[in-house]
Formats: structure tokens, sequence, C-alpha cells
């Protein structure tokens, strides 16, 4: 049991020009830790931000009025009719294909800048409310029903810009349409993961007729605070991304983050360059998301679109998930209002892959061996093997005051290794700064493996292909009797809840 | 409140909007407490009670820089700032009276003392009052105001942070008010930190002027005048002056950062009563240019405009191209710009005071956007970095007409090139000047360290705003003629008196001026004939920190290849080497055991590469020279000639590795220097120790002019260029 005091003799530590004469005097606390866990390095996710975490990998679904126009930004003054799929659309057609690629999860585009709404909403007429037949279709209510039915996560993508409506730019916009919206969509499920905001903002548009420009400051418009307030009332685990503040954009949409890539994050930054990397020692817990496009054509559904290889998603996978971040990718459906074939196929394709290649943990029959291990609390330990229990609430850690650590992993034949993974226990920040990898193939000679890539971050999960290269990654592998594993710097003592070799 | 540094609203009587002052003296808040952003808090879970309290005010004495006390006032706010909470922990104050958020940029500004330099934040509680919104408690977190800079520690300071938030243009129809104030008055995480401690808020104010109330730093910036270059399509790129006594008078910028202080290197030049221009080179469009000079010497840039917006006679602030006030646009010649894109336009020239005394003023080039505070816009959206603004402070010398020159040395004499004594002797300002060399017999010269300037025989360079009296520039004996003549540049011949240094040496001491320079800070002087010579000095070698091994002829294979073994350090000749050569034509290894007539090379290409020692004349196609460069607190090597085909461990042996990364970060590429032997060679007939001219007109030296030999932590000049030491 760690009982930690703090004497009043701290005034010494305080400047003279505060200790001399001062009436106050700092009060003696102490925080019993009965299981002597790390103390946390601030700022720390939240809970709904660590759920979100674990979603990691999920599909965008941009389906709507400009499936049927051929846009990838619809003006705004599109006739309603003009959605009109030829078939239901089918949500969980969508689900289904994604959870095949490995998606735990997806976010429906239900508005987008055109405004056109795929929900029968009360707050405009541009909507599906008065369309029949498939077009009357609820995308939402539907959306919301598969994904529960498949142990899927949900969410929703609804456009803070609106070029239909008359109101936008107008100080009511945002309180009689922005914010109900919202609310609407909050009442499809408590249980929403992800609120998606872009981050495009006033232009050009139909505005009800006015057809002229209209531009916002984002700043205060879309009050994203109270915003944020009302939906969380509803949907507790539902991060606001982008403008929202819970999750950031990577910065880029060509699906990678920066090899070194931070959780915590510095809102005012403006640079797309440093929001790909995150910012050490910023104030705020802004993980990154990536988004990208599945397919080579639009984010709509484009007639002719390729999907691409498994190989090329791979790659965007190992550069994303696999570099701190997640991936949302980008799985347009067609005019029938169903993923097409070759989406479906291609989805499945990448799932084989990632299981083959990063399926079969080596690290389960290995032995470890760690430079230190924290000492145990009441409940609690932190041997080494917490990092193999496929238990996400145990981790392995060393002692206050040792930032560096190594963890070696050993296997009487040798075996062919290509990846390996690890992953901090967020829960208390993120502390690694610096590691390295090395392998023997006779127990004695260690050499170092993957020295292009900049092994520095971990955070929520980190996978490095052994040979330096995502693009071809997988590779002939190496013979390892032996991976070691050395922490070179770190915030804090480190911590890892989980690692996996592949 | 004393205000010390006040914006140009202030002074024309647009006096700032308070809508919230807390006093702490007065009954003008409701109650205190402490509050935690993080969730899991344990001041929010009730394990731990926060400490705050209202407290008699004992850090009411004068500052020496303000000349006055920062906080005179009775009362002040306390607060414990505690390790085991969240990194947005802080004392929250709620307010008597709430205040309505608007769209308009707001400013809060608390007075804070505190023991760590860090960022302050102030966080508003509060909640919309429609009637829709009546289930909300008062407790949404409505903003985030964070300082753009740290807040330094130990005194009184002014921190200053900006909100704004939604708000009808209708306000009948309600919208968000702010309940209670979170100062929180350090955010970073406190995972580290041995203790709590205390710190002290007081005289919390939003209004809409975003400049500090006062400020005690000399010269300030709004933002971390070491940051690199904000942005890569908008910057400056160079200032000037036209008008002034010297032509041309400019200086071209390095474009890698904001602030650059070019105080002991540029010095324009100019007369009481003249009318100058600043000039500005910049990247992009849409900015406007301030320029000010210091002519009060005070340590701070004021602004001060009359009725009509232009500088008076107090105004630091001598030249603006736009300002906007109310709508109206204003520029400091009395005119009204049509727009703001101005930064492609001549800046407004001014006229400096016609009984200015001569003398150094500090002045200070910026580009902003329509703030006329010299630190640089602060406004969230509008900074000065954000919009690709920066700023360059050089000194402007205001002068006579002549320059007196004088000398100083020791075995030797500095003489005018017509070869008079400098007896009272004076020259023209501003007009190149010939010096020659006039060493005692027995000696020979390695150049001149010339001080300029005012006040050049005092032994404190700078005075106590971090100005120089004088500046310092060395000059190479390579530069001077056959007849040790040199012309020093105009540029030197400022100020009221130039003071030259002769650096007199023994003759045999003289660098051969041919001698190619050698920037390795290791090397030793060739060896002759086959013996090391004096100041040949010898090391241990280690590769990629403590994990490969050392360099010795102790680890080889049968056929002498080298080894790096995860070894001890070596104790004998063996682990002992000695680097010689120069930048031009590489530099080469030896080992001790193995002698002078040997030397290192290596053949192959990368893994099968094989470096070993060979003797004068036997080396084949090894290659024996190699370029260094600085690796993560040791040296790579690379083969002469190459880009990074370097020195790498590839276990066991030493070979090469072709990458970039072999250059850069490759701990395999990394060696470290332990000094073994400080003299291995011995004075030998007609050779001598080689002193490099670099080695000395490299040395550090303090503030003050004093030659450093192990310099701590610090502010130093080196080169002519200040250099803090970390």
């Amino acid at each position: 049991m760690r009982q930690t005091l703090l004497s009043i003799g701290l005034a010494a530590v305080c400047s003279a020009q505060l200790s001399a004469q001062s009436e106050f005097t700092l009060k003696t606390q102490t925080l019993t830790d009965p299981e002597n866990q790390p103390l946390a390095v601030h700022p720390v996710p939240s809970e709904r931000q660590l759920l979100w975490n674990e979603t990691e990998f999920y599909a965008f679904f941009h389906y709507g009025m400009n499936t049927f126009t051929n846009k990838e930004w619809g003006y705004g003054d599109e006739a309603e009719t003009i959605y009109a799929p030829t078939q239901q659309p089918n949500p969980k057609q969508w689900l289904e294909s994604v959870k095949a690629a490995g998606m735990k999860g997806g976010i429906a585009v239900v508005k987008h800048h055109d405004g056109f709404c795929l929900w029968p909403t009360e707050t405009t007429t541009h909507s599906i409310k008065n369309l029949s037949g498939n077009a009357s279709y609820n995308i939402a209510e539907g959306f919301a029903n598969a994904a529960r039915e498949l142990g899927m996560k949900y969410g929703f993508y609804v456009s803070p810009w609106d070029r239909n409506s008359a109101h936008y730019g107008k100080d009511n916009y945002v309180t009689d349409v922005f914010l109900e919206q919202c609310a609407e969509l909050s009442k499809y499920g408590d249980d929403q993961f992800e609120m998606w905001f872009d981050g495009a903002n006033g232009d050009d548009g139909y505005y009800g007729g006015a057809r002229e420009v209209r531009r916002v400051d984002a700043s205060y418009y879309y009050d994203i605070p109270n915003l944020r307030d009302r939906v969380h009332r509803i949907c507790k685990n539902c991060v606001m991304w982008g403008v929202g503040g819970e999750a950031r954009w990577i910065g880029n949409e060509q699906g990678y983050a920066g090899e070194t890539n931070w959780g915590t994050f510095d809102p005012a930054v403006e640079s797309n360059a440093i929001r790909q990397t995150g910012v050490e020692g910023g104030w705020q817990w802004q993980p990154g998301e990536s988004d990208a496009k599945a397919t080579d054509a639009g984010w709509f559904w484009h007639s002719g679109e390729s999907f691409k290889s498994a190989e090329t998603l791979f790659k965007m996978y190992l550069e994303t998930v696999g570099r701190n971040a997640t991936l949302i990718l980008n799985c347009p459906p067609d005019k029938t209002g169903s993923l097409p074939a070759a989406t479906v196929n291609g989805l499945k394709e990448l799932g084989n892959l990632i299981n083959t290649r990063l399926g079969s943990d080596l690290a389960k029959t290995a032995k470890i061996e760690v430079s230190e291990t924290r000492t145990s609390g009441a409940t609690r330990t932190y041997a080494a093997a917490n990092m193999t229990d496929g238990n996400k609430e145990t981790y392995w850690a060393t002692n206050d005051g040792t930032n560096q650590a190594t963890i070696t992993l050993t296997w009487d034949q040798a075996q062919t290794v290509r990846y390996v993974q690890m992953m901090e226990n967020i829960r208390l920040g993120q502390r690694i700064q610096d590691f390295k990898i090395e392998y023997t193939t006779d127990g004695n000679t260690w050499k170092e493996l993957a020295k292009n890539i900049q092994t520095t971050t971990v955070g929520y999960k980190r996978i490095i292909p052994l040979n330096g290269n995502t693009s071809s990654s997988y590779g002939s592998g190496y013979q390892a009797k032996g991976l070691r594993i050395t922490i070179e710097k770190s915030i804090s003592c480190p911590t890892l809840s989980n690692l996996s070799v592949f | 409140m004393k205000k010390y540094f006040l914006s140009a609203l202030m002074l024309m009587g647009i006096t700032a909007t308070a809508q919230t002052s807390i006093t702490f003296d007065a009954d003008d808040f409701e109650s205190i407490s402490v509050y935690d952003s993080w969730e899991q808090s344990p001041f929010r879970k009730g394990q731990l009670e926060g400490n705050v309290k209202v407290v008699s005010n004992h850090l009411n004495q004068v500052d020496e820089v303000l000349g006055e006390a920062p906080n005179a006032t009775g009362k002040m706010l306390a607060f414990q700032r505690s390790r085991y909470a969240g990194n947005l922990y802080g004392a929250r104050i709620n307010l008597k009276k709430p205040f309505r958020l608007t769209k308009e940029r707001k400013y809060v500004h608390v007075m804070i003392n505190k023991p760590v330099e860090s960022r302050v934040m102030v966080i508003g509680l509060g909640k919309r009052t429609e009637e829709a919104w009546q289930w909300q408690d008062g407790e949404t977190e409505q903003f985030m105001a964070v300082t753009n800079i740290s807040v330094a520690a130990d005194g009184w300071v002014d921190a200053v942070a900006s909100f704004n938030g939604f708000s009808y243009e209708d306000t009948s129809k309600g919208g968000i008010e702010i309940h209670s104030l979170v100062v929180v008055p350090d955010v970073r995480s406190a995972h580290a930190d041995a203790a709590d401690f205390a710190c002290y808020i007081d005289e919390i104010l939003v209004d809409n002027n975003g400049a500090p109330r006062f400020s005690t730093e000399k010269y300030a910036v709004n933002f971390d005048r070491e940051s690199g270059k904000a942005r890569t399509d908008r910057y400056m790129t160079s200032v000037g002056l036209t008008g002034g006594t010297l032509t041309p008078q400019s200086a071209k910028l390095s474009e890698d950062h904001n602030y650059y202080d070019l105080t002991t290197t540029t010095v324009f030049s100019a007369k009481a009563g003249q009318t100058i221009t600043p000039t500005y080179g910049y990247a992009g469009t849409w900015m406007h240019t301030f320029t000010y000079v210091d002519f009060g010497c005070d340590g701070k840039f004021s602004v001060d405009l009359g009725s009509d917006f232009r500088p008076t006679a107090k105004s630091d602030l001598v030249s603006y191209q736009f300002l906007e006030v109310d709508g109206a646009k204003h520029n400091s010649t009395g005119g009204t710009p049509a727009n703001g894109n101005l930064i492609g336009q001549a800046s407004p020239a001014f006229t400096l005071p016609a009984d200015l005394a001569n003398g150094f003023y500090r002045m200070r080039y910026k580009v902003d956007w329509n703030e006329t505070d010299a630190a640089g816009c602060q406004n969230a959206g509008n900074t000065i970095l954000g919009n690709g603004g920066g700023i360059v402070d050089v000194m402007l010398d205001v002068h006579g007409d002549k320059v007196k020159v004088s000398q100083g040395a020791l075995n030797g004499e500095v003489l005018a090139g017509d070869g008079a004594h400098f007896d009272n002797y004076t020259t023209n300002y501003g007009q190149p000047f010939k010096i020659k060399m006039d060493p005692a017999d027995g000696f020979g010269h390695i150049g001149v360290r010339v001080k300029y300037g005012y006040n050049v025989s005092s032994p404190e360079q700078f005075d106590k705003n971090g100005n120089p009296h004088y500046l310092v520039r060395e000059i190479s004996y390579k530069l001077f003629d056959e007849d040790n003549c040199y012309t020093l540049p105009a540029e030197i011949m400022v100020g009221e008196e130039v003071y030259i240094e002769g650096l007199f040496v023994e003759s045999k001491n003289v660098p051969d001026p041919n001698a190619k320079e050698a920037s390795f800070p290791h090397v030793s002087p060739e060896p002759k004939a086959g013996k090391w010579v004096v100041g040949t000095k010898s090391y241990y070698i280690q590769n990629g920190g403590s994990q490969n091994g050392w360099m010795s002829t102790d680890y080889a294979d049968g056929g002498g290849n080298l080894q790096l073994t995860n070894a001890t350090q070596p104790e004998n000749e063996a682990g002992e080497w000695v680097v010689c050569g120069n930048d031009e034509d590489g530099y080469s290894f030896y080992n001790v055991a193995a002698g002078a007539t040997k030397v290192l090379g290596v053949t192959g290409s990368e893994a099968g590469a094989r470096a070993k020692l060979y003797a004068y004349g036997q080396e084949g196609s090894a290659v024996t020279t190699f370029d260094f460069a600085e690796s993560a607190g040791g040296y790579s090597f690379r083969l002469h000639g190459t880009t990074n085909n370097c020195l790498n461990f590839r276990s066991p042996y030493l070979a090469l590795w072709a990458h970039a990364n072999a250059l850069s970060s490759d701990a395999g590429s990394r060696f470290t220097f332990f000094e073994a032997n400080e003299e291995l060679g011995k004075e030998t007939e007609g050779l001598c120790m080689q002193p490099t001219v670099s080695s000395t007109l490299s040395a550090t030296y303090d503030l003050q002019g004093r030659r450093l030999q192990s310099p701590a932590r610090g502010l130093y000049m080196q080169d002519r260029h200040k250099l803090l030491k970390k």
C-alpha cells in the first residue's frame, strides 16, 4: 500500500518571496492508494474517450443526395425527389460488410452540406419526410437498429454547414435547426459512440433561395460547449469529433498518422502537420482520427470507381490504427442503397489479410522477462503476464522513478516474426517517448529492427512492422529466438496493457 | 491598480469595458472553492479537500524593474495547487453577478504569483438562459481560455487569455451566462512534482483589452522567442532603414524564426532630427508594419497616440501602417488607408526628435495585424504568429559626425593604416577605416577583437535592459593583407568610439594562414616523420552509447578487422585513438598502440565492409579519410565526399551503412569521444603547437565580455551571437 504524505515543510520549495510572511499554509494531504497504481500523467482520456479509442477501426458511409447527383458537395437546391434509391437502403448490409473487414462500427452520413436529411426531421422539409417508397426509409433509425443487432458501434455525421437552410449564418440556425437535429438523432439510441462534425463551414449556397455566400465564425457559432452538454445528456458515451473537441482530425485524408503521435493536443494549433503528431505535453486529451477513402473516387459513390487493394488498405491500417490513431474508412453505398459487390469483396479480403497477419499472437507462447516489475498492491499486480492475458484492465508497469526498461521475449524454437504491437494503459496517460526493438537468432547477439522508423510513441496502440516498411510489411519475416523491446525514454514509469508479436 | 503599458485605445479615452472585476478587497464575489476538470479527480470524489482562502497580501513589495509595487492591494486569493489533481485544477470563484458571453472576444486578466513557470488558464462555468435549457446546472465548461505563453514564476504577472461564445443579436432572446470562473495556475501535469505549491491570485478583470495591464519582462514578446517559424507561406525576410546616414542599411533574416534578436549584430544609423523610413521584407500579403524606438531606454515600447492617431512625443511607436478603431482606419501620418493589404507598400516615415541624445536605442520591427501592442496580437484566431507575423529587434545609433579610435594590446600595437598612433584619434563616422598591425620583435598576430559603440571601456557590455553598450567583432588574421593591414568596414565605425584589441602571439604560434579549417573538436596535428607532435591528444571511442562497444585493436578478428564488442572501456593504448585532418580533405584515425605510421581504412560495402589498420602506402583501395557530423551528443563519420555512407556497427564489425538515418539518428553510427591521453607528442625541432584560430575566435564570453573556459548554464556570447546554454 502506498501512502504519500505531503510535508508542511513544503514552504521550502516555494520561493523566499512567497514563504516568509504568508498567512496561508499548505495543508498536509494524504491520498491512500492500496493498489499502488502510478499517478496519472495528465491530461488523461475521459471514460467516453477510452471507449471511443477501443473502437479503433470503423466505417464511414457517405450516402445521400450526392449519390444521385454525382457531386461531392451539393449546392442545397436539389429537389427532394432526386434522392431516389432503386431499392430499399440496407444499412445492415453496410455494417455486415465492414464487420467482415474487422471494423467494429460505422458512422452514417445523415446530413451533408447540401442539407438533405435522411431521417424525418421536424426542422426542415428538405428531408425524406414527404417522400415515398424506398426514399422514405429512415436511414438514421435503420442504421442504429442494424448496428445494435450486429453488436457494432454506430454514430452519425451531421454537417454543421447547411447550404439549403435559409437560417444558416443567422442566430436561430444553431438553436432552431442544428441543435434540434442533433437532439433528434440522439433519440435513435443513447448508445452512439461518435458524432462527426465536418470542419467545412460556410461559403456559397442555396440558403432558402438567397443563393449567396455566408460565412460563420466557428469559434462561437455552433455553441459547441452546450451542444456537447445536450448530446451527452442523452448519449453519455458519444464522442463529439472535430469541431466537437473530443477527438481531433489527424490532419490529412490520405490515411496516415505521424509515426510519433500523441493523444495530447493544444486546440489552438492550426497546423495540419502538428495534427498528425499531436503535442507532447499538450493540455487537452484529443486523440487523432484518420478519415480516408477505401475507393479511388470521392467520398460519395461515383460510377466507375474502384475499391483499393487489400495491401493498400492494410498499409493505411498500419499507419493509423498502428500509430495511435483510429481509422474511419469510407465505403460509399451506391444508388441501390447497398454497398457494391466490389466493396463487399474487397472488405472481406482486407479482413482476411488483417486476420492472417495480425491474428496469431506469438507473445502468448513466449517466455517474457522484464527488467523491473512494479510492487504489487493489495489486489493488483503489475507482472509481465498482464501484457498477454487479454485483459485490458491489467497492465505491466515499473516502479516510480524507473522510466526505462527492457522486455525480453524468448522462444525455445525460432519463430517467424513480422510485427510487434504494444498498448499503453492510457487511462493513466500516455508516457512512452522512445523505444527500440531487437531480435536474436542465437540468443546472444542482438540486432536492431525497423531502424528507419521513428520508434518513439506508443499510446493506445502501436504496431511496428519489423522490416520497417508499411507498404510491403509482410515479407519473409525474421527467424527470432528472442525479441527485446527497450523502452529508452518515458515521461513517467511506463505501463503496457498489451504486448503482441505476430 | 496602476497601468504601465496602455494600448492606444486606453490612452484615447476609449475605456475598456469592464464586465467583471474581482479584487478580493471588497465584497465582490459570492464564494470560493476549488474545481478540477478531471472527472476522476480526488477533489471531485471527496477523497481530498481543496485549500483556498482570501488572505492579506504580503506580496506588495516594490518591483525593482517597475519601480513600484505591481500589487499593493490589501487582500488576495491563496490557493494550494495539488499534485494529486488533474492538470486543469484551480481556484473557483463564484460570481455575485453572472455575465453574458459575446461573439466578440473578451479578455480575462488575472494577476498571479506562483513559483513555477507555466501557462495559466481560466475556465468559465455557466449555462444557457433560455427556457429550453433550464435543465442545465451552471456547471458546463463554457470556455477554456489559456495564455499563449508561459507565465513567469516568482513575481506578479498579469496573465491574459481571450474567450468568446455564442450570443444572439437580440440579447433579449437569451444567451450564455457565466456564473463561475476557475483560475488554473498551472496547466502542466503535476505527476512529477515533488510537492504542492501555493499560488496567489488577485485583481481578476474581464474586459475588451488584450494587452497586459503591466509587464516586467523587458521588450516583451507574446510568444515563445525561441519558436521556429510558424508558417511556411507567410514570414518576415528582412528589415532595413532608408534616409539614415549609411547606405545601404538592411539585415536579411534567416527566415526560420518568429523573433529575431539582432541587437548584437545589427546597428542602423541616423542623426537626431533626420526623417527616416523603416523597410520590411515579407513573404505574404494582408499584414501591417509597426515600428518602435525605445527613446526612454526603459525596457519597453510605449504607445501614445493623439486624437488624430499620430504618435505623440511620448510614443515609442513611431510608424504604423494600419489601425482600425470603431470602423475608422488610420496610419501614423494621420492618413486613412483604404484597406488592410498594406505590407507590400512603404511604411510611413518618421522624424527623430531634434534633441535626441546620441546613443544606441533599441528599435523594433513588427509585422502584425491591426495591433499596436509591441509584443504582438494575442487575439485567439488572429494571433501574430497565426497570421504569419514576426518581430525583429535591432539597435538604432543616433550619432555625431566623428568616432574616436583607440587600441590596446600586449606585445605589439595597432596603428592607423598610415602608421599613425591612436592618441586622441578620431575619424569620420560610418566610413571604412584602415588599420595596421605592428607586432613586437618575436611576435606575430592572430587578428583583432573590436569593440564599437558606447562605453567601450566598460566591463559590462549590456545595460540593465539587455541592450548592448557596444558590439564586439573578431577579425581573423586571415583577412589581413601581406602588409598586415585590414580595412574595418563602415558598419563597425559607429557609435562614439571604436576600441581595437590586437591579438599578438609568439611568432612560432602564429598559425599557417594557408592552414585548412579543422572544425572537428577533437582533432590533433598530423604526425610528422612517423611520430606524434606536440598538441596530439588521444581518445577512447565508444559506439552506440552503452550498447555496442569500443574501438580497440584488441577487438579484431584474425584478419585484423575491427570488431565492436559489448566490452568495457579499454584501459590500454589499443583502445586509444588520434584523429587528424581537416574539413576539406577529411579526417583519419590513428591508433596509439599501432603507432603513427598506420591509419584506419575501410573496404567493402555496407554490412560486408571491414575497417582495419593499414600501414602508410599499403592502403590499397581502402578509404582512409572521413567527414564528420554531430550526432545526438556524439559524431558520425562518413566516407569522405559521400552523403551518408557512414561507419556503422554491423555486429560484430565496424562496417558501413549508407542511409539517411545512418547520418542523423542511428545509434550504430554514433561515436562518442572520451579523453585518454592529453599530450602524446613531444617538442620536435622545426615543429610547433598549432593553435587553431577558430578555437580562439569561437571562444565563449559572458555578457561582460569576459572569456570563459567552461561556461555553465546561462546566456553567453559566441561568434558574435548570444547563446543560451541550457
